[in-house]
């Protein structure tokens, strides 16, 4: 006998696998196939933003920075003042074509230097004491007061290898979902056995009780869904083979398949640079620069490029002075934001070298949450009210996006979706021995 | 702050996270039981629930039943001073005290890493004590990473000083880590000289590892980076030693204390704050009890850690034997980590032939690598151990577990031998669930799974020794793993 879905259904007599879950015609969708998608790419650890865009004529520059400077000659200039790092120089023609925006100088008050504090400052878009909610989650939260007792047609959010992070998280629940692999996840929700749920009891095991059943459904009402969106496009260009480019790939083929998912993250961890940073750190910025072009190519061949943007984070940048190996933590740094409908250019400016606060670092231009409130308004059509609410204050915009896509390029049409269905699921020994001789955490 | 210590605030009125609005309301009620000894009464009895409760937090993995057998007829006071009760130390790998030559032959290397996660998995799983577990609690408290430490011998030794110093001292093991080569590489500590100062290793050490933040100034970093400085590693020895030309034997300004200070007056000076207190107690409170905090509580556990001048085994038996620990308030009231997950199928299905690399890479897959935590924080555990991905590689797991494979087999006649009436299917449901989830089920729940194991047996036909019957009982096992219940710690 077969042990599957709906052998059990028909032994059980249930009506749905999926619990309480209830269609969500009511609901608005997240998504349609125009309506915009922001990709958050974390580089984890404090990203050397003085060494990103380089103050390349700058004497102060290289006189605090005997070890880790980079030479004049190999810096990629942006202007006459700033230039990129020679990693970065697949965003030269980004920055060419406008397609770039580069907000310089970007902290806040009274920066802490802790990378766990720091962390959750910037995912949750707050400073305050407690911090229990990221700005995303908050803004989903406000668009869809009911998930998940009404699940829309696609998640909300898909965060690739990271979970519940702060960032997607909303007052009553995480907001996101976790897919590292599309495909593993639809094999792994095959064939459960599900039989009544005693009703939680009181008190906290009761609470742990409800948080892994509504796991357990999210990821069973959705695997198929996104397998489907996954399976019915392919990239269209070649990505660096890196995990970062993959993750970047597959969300590639999950917004051109048609998943109404209006956030995704994707991190790249490593950027803790307190030891040989010369021969870490221009990887890794290597790593970020080649797939994030990848995407942006990818997106334009796939007729999706003025329907996404991409905005890099960072919970600080480092010291202005190396430590004789590479540079401690520090203050503030430059973020990007990439994609057909960014504003390019230079917003903020950079920090003076010479006046550096106690700790020795730099003084920043930019709040955070002035790029959020701007990522809030311009592209998502929060109201400055709605954007102030969820950053708990008014902070002033920059005129990062345009609403719409800029003229000059034109977007190929959106290829067709086609429904595809699944491959096969195989024996859960193979899925099992499959997934984990490949040695990558789901 | 995560969501877990924001739940606190509950009680306080505040909105809860991590809720669905509509369930009942967060009912973290405060557990008015304190340190003293817990008391067996007609109300909160010694039954087999409390007994698995007490296994469950104590030990790396879930017990089988046998085991709960055993601590029932215990009783919770011998119970609990059974688990203090060390194995002896276990032999180690041939290559343990192999002196480091350089360069590094990295074939060599990465095999001994495999067999350093099989030989500690093997050791996990067979463990009837503690010993195991506050080896592991001491991993994630101070962490090192083995992707960049590499040299397996050195995460050996870190692991072997937890084993060493599993119930000692804190303040003690936290000198020695200071000094342990796999941290100063972890962090950088060797590289830290009076010539080039480098904060790593001071700012995790308060941060993380003794004080929390906010207790502190970025000064006070700087001031103890300095004191650390001049620490090298001696890979011929597996050791390390302080370097009198690179420390900075300068005056500095420490938490308000001025001297020549090294390494060990900063960690004394640490150990007279009563913020080393509390926030060691937190730490031991959320691993063990609860990851909702109880502050009374983590007030009374600060207070003898101070009154036991740091020694941790008096304190963590105080806090197991006590009324607080074995409330039914906390009893499933936490997530199971993969480690627990697994090594507790493991146990309970019997398993014999187990391939323990490829449990290894199964830990992987469910988000905890072994010796490759995150981040120097460690895994932050609870919640943050499930999610929409790594649920449904659980589901899958307990599906293929019930079938044999090449990484480990199920031994189901000592399963059914620890039984004590296989023969009627309702009892036998009965036992599997009150030795499997920590929560009672309802009628109907068992009623549903008595109809997965009957299939279209009448019940009055049940063999559970008749060949046909193993199949059924591993779709049990099956369904009873694959509930929400199952992941409850």
């Amino acid at each position: 006998m077969k042990v599957d879905r709906r052998w059990f259904l028909k032994l059980s007599g249930m009506a749905t696998l999926a619990g309480g879950w209830r269609p969500a015609w009511a609901a608005p969708a997240p998504g349609t196939a125009s309506s915009p998608v922001l990709v958050v790419l974390e580089m984890l650890g404090g990203n050397d933003g003085l060494n990103t865009v380089i103050p390349y004529t700058e004497a102060a520059y290289y006189d605090q920075r005997p070890t880790v400077a980079v030479p004049e000659d190999d810096v990629r200039p942006l202007d006459n003042r700033l230039g990129l790092h020679p990693g970065l120089a697949a965003w030269e023609p980004l920055w060419a074509a406008s397609d770039m925006a580069v907000v310089l100088g970007v902290g806040y008050p009274d920066p802490d230097l802790s990378h766990f504090r720091s962390t959750d400052i910037w995912r949750g878009g707050s400073t305050a004491p407690v911090i229990a909610t990221g700005w995303l989650g908050r803004h989903l939260e406000a668009l869809y007061p009911d998930y998940p007792d009404v699940r829309p047609e696609a998640p909300l959010a898909i965060e690739v290898k990271s979970a519940d992070t702060l960032l997607l998280r909303g007052r009553d629940q995480g907001m996101g979902m976790a897919v590292n692999d599309p495909a593993a996840l639809y094999e792994l929700t095959s064939g459960w056995l599900t039989v009544h749920q005693t009703p939680p009891p009181a008190g906290r095991a009761g609470d742990e009780l409800v948080f892994v059943r509504s796991l357990a459904e999210t990821s069973s009402v959705y695997a198929e869904r996104i397998y489907s969106a996954f399976a019915a496009t392919a990239n269209a260009v070649a990505y660096p083979a890196t995990p970062l480019a993959t993750d970047l790939a597959m969300v590639a083929r999950l917004i051109a398949g048609g998943l109404a998912t209006p956030v995704y993250s994707v991190l790249l961890g490593g950027f803790d640079t307190h030891v040989e940073q010369a021969q870490v750190h221009p990887a890794l910025l290597r790593t970020v620069a080649d797939a994030v072009a990848a995407f942006q190519a990818d997106l334009d061949a796939l007729g999706m490029a003025g329907q996404v943007v991409l905005m890099t984070m960072s919970e600080f940048g480092r010291r202005v002075r190396d430590n004789g190996s590479g540079t401690d933590h520090g203050t503030a740094a430059p973020l990007f934001l990439f994609g057909r409908n960014v504003r390019g250019g230079f917003y903020g400016h950079q920090p003076d070298l010479r006046e550096l606060d106690d700790a020795g670092n730099m003084i920043h231009a930019v709040d955070f949450r002035q790029v959020y409130a701007s990522v809030l308004q311009q592209w998502f059509g929060a109201s400055s009210a709605l954007a102030a609410d969820i950053l708990d204050g008014e902070f002033p915009t920059l005129p990062l996006l345009a609403a719409t896509a800029k003229t000059g390029r034109h977007a190929p049409a959106r290829m067709p979706v086609q429904r595809r269905r699944p491959a096969p699921r195989r024996e859960p020994a193979d899925v099992l021995e499959l997934i984990a001789l490949r040695g990558e955490g789901l | 702050m995560d969501r877990r210590e924001v739940l606190t605030l509950a009680v306080t009125g505040r909105k809860p996270a991590g809720r669905r609005r509509d369930s009942a309301p967060v009912t973290h009620r405060k557990v008015n039981a304190g340190l003293e000894p817990y008391q067996p009464t007609p109300q909160q009895p010694w039954n087999r629930h409390r007994a698995a409760h007490l296994l469950r937090r104590a030990r790396l993995g879930p017990p089988r039943r046998s085991e709960i057998d055993r601590f029932m007829k215990l009783g919770p006071v011998a119970a609990v001073a059974e688990l203090f009760r060390f194995p002896p130390s276990p032999e180690l790998p041939a290559w343990a005290d192999e002196p480091i030559e350089l360069p590094l032959d990295f074939e060599a290397e990465y095999r001994m890493q495999q067999e350093l996660v099989a030989w500690w998995l093997r050791l996990a799983h067979a463990d009837s004590s503690i010993r195991e577990r506050l080896v592991y609690f001491w991993s994630n408290h101070f962490v090192v990473d083995m992707q960049k430490v590499f040299v397996a011998r050195l995460i050996l030794k870190i692991n072997r000083l937890f084993r060493a110093e599993a119930l000692g001292n804190i303040r003690a093991l936290t000198r020695q880590v200071g000094q342990d080569p796999a941290m100063l590489i972890y962090l950088d500590g060797n590289l830290n000289t009076r010539y080039g100062i480098n904060e790593n290793y001071a700012r995790e050490l308060l941060e993380l590892f003794t004080m929390g933040r906010g207790h502190y100034t970025q000064t006070d970093v700087t001031e103890a980076a300095r004191a650390l400085t001049g620490w090298r590693i001696n890979p011929a020895l597996l050791g390390a030693y302080r370097h009198p030309l690179l420390h900075d034997n300068g005056r500095k300004t420490f938490l308000g204390h001025t001297g020549h200070w090294n390494d060990e007056d900063i960690v004394d000076i640490i150990f007279e704050q009563h913020a080393t207190a509390v926030f060691l107690a937190r730490r031991l409170y959320r691993h063990f009890v609860s990851p909702v905090e109880d502050a009374d509580l983590v007030q009374a556990l600060a207070d003898r850690l101070m009154a036991h001048d740091f020694a941790l085994e008096p304190v963590l038996q105080e806090l197991l034997g006590s009324a607080h620990f074995m409330a039914d308030e906390f009893v499933g009231a936490d997530i199971k980590s993969p480690l627990d997950f697994l090594l507790g199928l493991l146990r309970q299905f019997h398993a014999t032939k187990i391939d323990w690399s490829f449990m290894g890479l199964i830990l992987s897959v469910l988000g905890q690598t072994p010796f490759h935590p995150p981040n120097v924080a460690g895994w932050p555990g609870h919640r943050d151990w499930l999610s929409t991905s790594s649920l449904p590689f659980r589901q899958m797991l307990a599906q293929a577990a019930i079938y044999p494979s090449r990484w480990f087999v199920m031994d189901y006649h000592r399963f059914l031998h620890e039984l004590p009436h296989p023969e009627d299917p309702r009892q036998l449901v009965r036992d599997v669930t009150t030795d499997f989830l920590p929560l009672a089920l309802d009628e109907r729940s068992e009623t549903e799974l008595l109809a997965i194991l009957l299939g279209s047996l009448p019940p009055n036909q049940w063999n559970p020794y008749r060949p046909a019957a193993m199949a059924r009982v591993r779709l049990l096992l099956q369904a009873v793993m694959q509930m929400a219940e199952y992941q409850l710690h």
